[in-house]
């Protein structure tokens, strides 16, 4: 997914070069910026989920 | 600020609210990955491990009452040998039945505190999918309005 925003961040800048309105502006500050706010914190719990799945696993797995 | 439209093309404008929908797409379809794993190891907590593991547990004390009656014999026929040889395996088999109710607790341990550690985490997670399903929505109407009112701004018809 940090591949994915990461092409998205790039896609919303060239665009703001080209849009640069108010309306760009309202609309990074309403939509975009929180949309990458929340994906970089979904990242990041994502990150933590995974390392408390993996010690669960190891915790009641067999060998 | 300038309320002056500013764009010189439309359609990368356009391209914008293509990619975004994309994005989201793909986005949504990694959460609900996510939210399948966190379902499936409950279950797997719940069921399928759980009984892996007390199959297992019933098995090892099995072979434990076989090995400890083989004991028996060997004591009963004085097999120095044979005694020695089946200690080890008694000692071994102990430490695989500890090592299995170890597992089971382990088990019980994660499915009591399933809600507070995996489903804490991935609450954190899914706020990504309601900030998508209150507010993307919104976000591409006012980029379809956007683009609707820029197109009828260089075309004359705006104001």
């Amino acid at each position: 997914m940090t591949g994915l925003s990461r092409e998205m961040i790039r896609t919303w800048q060239e665009t703001q070069e080209i849009w640069r309105d108010q309306k760009c502006r309202e609309f990074d500050s309403n939509y975009m910026q929180p949309l990458f706010d929340a994906v970089e914190n979904s990242v990041s719990a994502m990150e933590d989920l995974e390392k408390i799945l993996q010690k669960l696993r190891n915790d009641c797995e067999i060998e | 600020m300038s309320n002056k439209a500013n764009v010189t093309d439309i359609q990368a404008l356009e391209q914008f609210r293509s990619s975004l929908v994309l994005f989201l797409e793909r986005t949504c379809m990694i959460l609900d990955e996510v939210s399948e794993e966190v379902k499936r190891t409950r279950i797997w907590l719940q069921s399928e491990q759980r009984m892996t593991l007390e199959h297992a547990a019933k098995r090892k004390n099995r072979e434990m009452d076989a090995l400890q009656q083989e004991m028996f014999t060997a004591r009963m026929s004085k097999l120095a040998n044979a005694k020695t040889g089946v200690e080890m395996q008694i000692n071994r088999k102990r430490r695989e039945i500890r090592e299995v109710e170890e597992k089971l607790r382990a088990v019980a341990g994660w499915l009591r505190n399933f809600d507070s550690s995996v489903e804490t985490e991935a609450r954190k997670v899914e706020k990504l999918t309601h900030l998508i399903d209150a507010d993307m929505k919104k976000a591409l109407t006012f980029l379809s309005e956007s683009i609707r009112n820029l197109e009828a701004y260089t075309s004359g018809e705006g104001p």
